[in-house]
């Protein structure tokens, strides 16, 4: 998949939630960190991970 | 049963309910789903005190026979109340930008506390009632789901805070930006505007520089809202960030010391010694008949706009200078004047029509008919200034169909020489001659005043028709 194509699936407001989580205070910065933690497990082990909140 | 309505070209987004127009009146169709919003959300003690307090809309559900429409999906049918003008962010100056701005976050606080929320935060969300600020989409608030972010608040980046900043932190105007993109400025486009020295500034490093950057990062094959929900993201956090955004746009000031218009009315020379004759005059024409709409092209400070304020409904006022307009609207905002509505308009450059097939966003004319319009020592600047056609200036203002009340400005008048100075003069076009031909030809000739610098004439024209 070129360039052009991957970023036009991206999600614009992803980020953007995150950065809520950060500016929400010290509470949202361990929901990101339980967030980030999730995604490098998902990211690992793709077949394993719990289906649900999983894109397709 | 009477007529079918029409949707408004602009409202297509929002699919559950979309503004329609008829007989001058405004309607907003709902399907069930914004109807079950609509019915939870006006119950709540917040909505109806800002309502009361004019922060949003007088809006009331209307009998559903009165406003058929073909689509059965739509089971029901508000009515707001009607504004006098519909204006566009990037006519707004930067106070005006701000005031909505803060008038968003306001209504986030408070809807928040009653468990509802602004599900965006689009700056076309907002119009202004004099210099008050009025939220128009009512449906853009609805109940809050437990656990999930802020929707709008990429959104209000994009049309509130970066503008705001490019503004405050750069000195460079926001509205060709406004206008060039309908969606705004985007994280990573305004990022790269700053400096490292900006980056230290309150909000720049999260809000624009993490903000930009935590996109690459958010690209995996999570449903970030859900996994966010699942970890505990909750109300309080999107509360904090939202009284951190009121702090951050509270502190965003324009510091522009002045233009080159902005002390007009106070320099010496035949402004000055006209400025009593020319007010005489325009109390007189204003008494002399019933205003509803007045338009003041090229304002300044607003001087003959007040006095017509006293015997209009609306007054529409615009000058193409920011700095200008900004400090007319933080004047009349302290004055709480809810008749003039300063815009920043560049007559050689009017809003277009913009967005989806060029009929989202409407140019100014189609917004707003006058009756009654100021061109006040303005012709020599958008003939000798903008090198616009006298003639094409004059038939426009014939197009309107409106009284008018113009000042031309003899080729010896000192502005007009000043204007001369450091061009070519190929504006043969302009002279006394030229103009009396086209006047005569193009309106009736009411009355017209030598004004008392000897260089300058008032006169009242009324269109053919009439």
């Amino acid at each position: 998949m070129n360039t052009i194509l991957t970023f036009a699936y991206l999600d614009p407001g992803a980020g953007s939630m995150l950065l809520q989580a950060i500016v929400g205070g010290s509470a949202g910065l361990m929901v990101l960190v339980r967030h980030l933690w999730r995604t490098v497990r998902v990211s690992r082990k793709p077949l394993d991970a719990d289906p649900s909140g999983v894109e397709a | 049963m009477l007529p079918q309505q029409v949707f408004d070209p602009g409202s297509f987004r929002d699919r559950s309910a979309r503004v329609a127009l008829r007989d001058g009146l405004i309607f907003r169709s709902l399907k069930s789903s914004a109807l079950e919003e609509w019915n939870w959300v006006s119950s709540k003690p917040f909505f109806q005190r800002a309502m009361i307090a004019q922060q949003i809309v007088s809006t009331r559900l209307i009998d559903q026979e009165e406003c058929a429409v073909s689509d059965s999906e739509f089971i029901a049918t508000l009515q707001h109340d009607r504004l006098p003008l519909i204006t566009w962010p990037y006519e707004w100056c930067f106070s005006m930008l701000r005031d909505a701005a803060l008038l968003q976050l306001e209504l986030m606080s408070r809807s928040l506390q009653d468990d509802c929320i602004l599900k965006d935060a689009s700056a076309y969300n907002f119009q202004f009632r004099g210099t008050q600020p009025v939220l128009i989409d009512t449906p853009s608030i609805v109940r809050l789901k437990p656990g999930t972010p802020w929707d709008g608040y990429r959104q209000f980046c994009q049309m509130f805070l970066y503008p705001l900043m490019l503004q405050a932190w750069k000195g460079i105007h926001f509205q060709p930006w406004l206008r060039g993109s309908l969606e705004g400025i985007t994280p990573e486009q305004f990022s790269k505007v700053l400096s490292w020295f900006d980056l230290v500034r309150s909000g720049a490093m999260t809000h624009v520089w993490l903000h930009a950057r935590l996109q690459l990062v958010a690209e995996t094959s999570v449903s970030t809202s859900s996994s966010l929900q699942t970890h505990g993201f909750n109300k309080q956090m999107i509360q904090n960030n939202v009284a951190g955004l009121e702090r951050l746009v509270s502190r965003l000031h324009w510091k522009a010391a002045r233009s080159v218009w902005s002390e007009y009315d106070n320099v010496e020379g035949p402004v000055s010694r006209d400025g009593h004759d020319k007010e005489a005059f325009i109390e007189q024409v204003c008494v002399s008949g019933q205003w509803k709409t007045v338009w003041d092209l090229g304002c300044n400070m607003g001087r003959y706009s007040r006095i017509a304020a006293k015997h209009a409904e609306l007054v529409v006022a615009m000058d193409a200078d920011h700095l200008t307009i900004d400090q007319l609207y933080q004047s009349l905002r302290k004055e709480q004047n809810r008749v003039i509505v300063p815009l920043v308009t560049d007559l050689s450059d009017p809003s277009p029509g913009l967005g989806w097939r060029g009929l989202e966003r409407s140019p100014l004319e189609q917004r707003s008919q006058p009756d009654l319009v100021f061109c006040l020592a303005l012709i020599h600047h958008l003939v000798i200034g903008q090198n616009l056609l006298l003639g094409d200036v004059l038939r426009w203002l014939a197009s309107l169909q409106s009284t008018v009340v113009i000042e031309f400005v003899d080729r010896d008048d000192e502005q007009v020489r000043r204007l001369l100075r450091n061009r070519s003069d190929v504006f043969s076009d302009y002279n006394r001659y030229e103009f009396t031909r086209l006047i005569g030809s193009l309106f009736r000739v009411q009355r017209q005043l030598e004004l008392s610098s000897g260089t300058r004439t008032l006169y009242l024209l009324h269109p053919l028709s009439s």
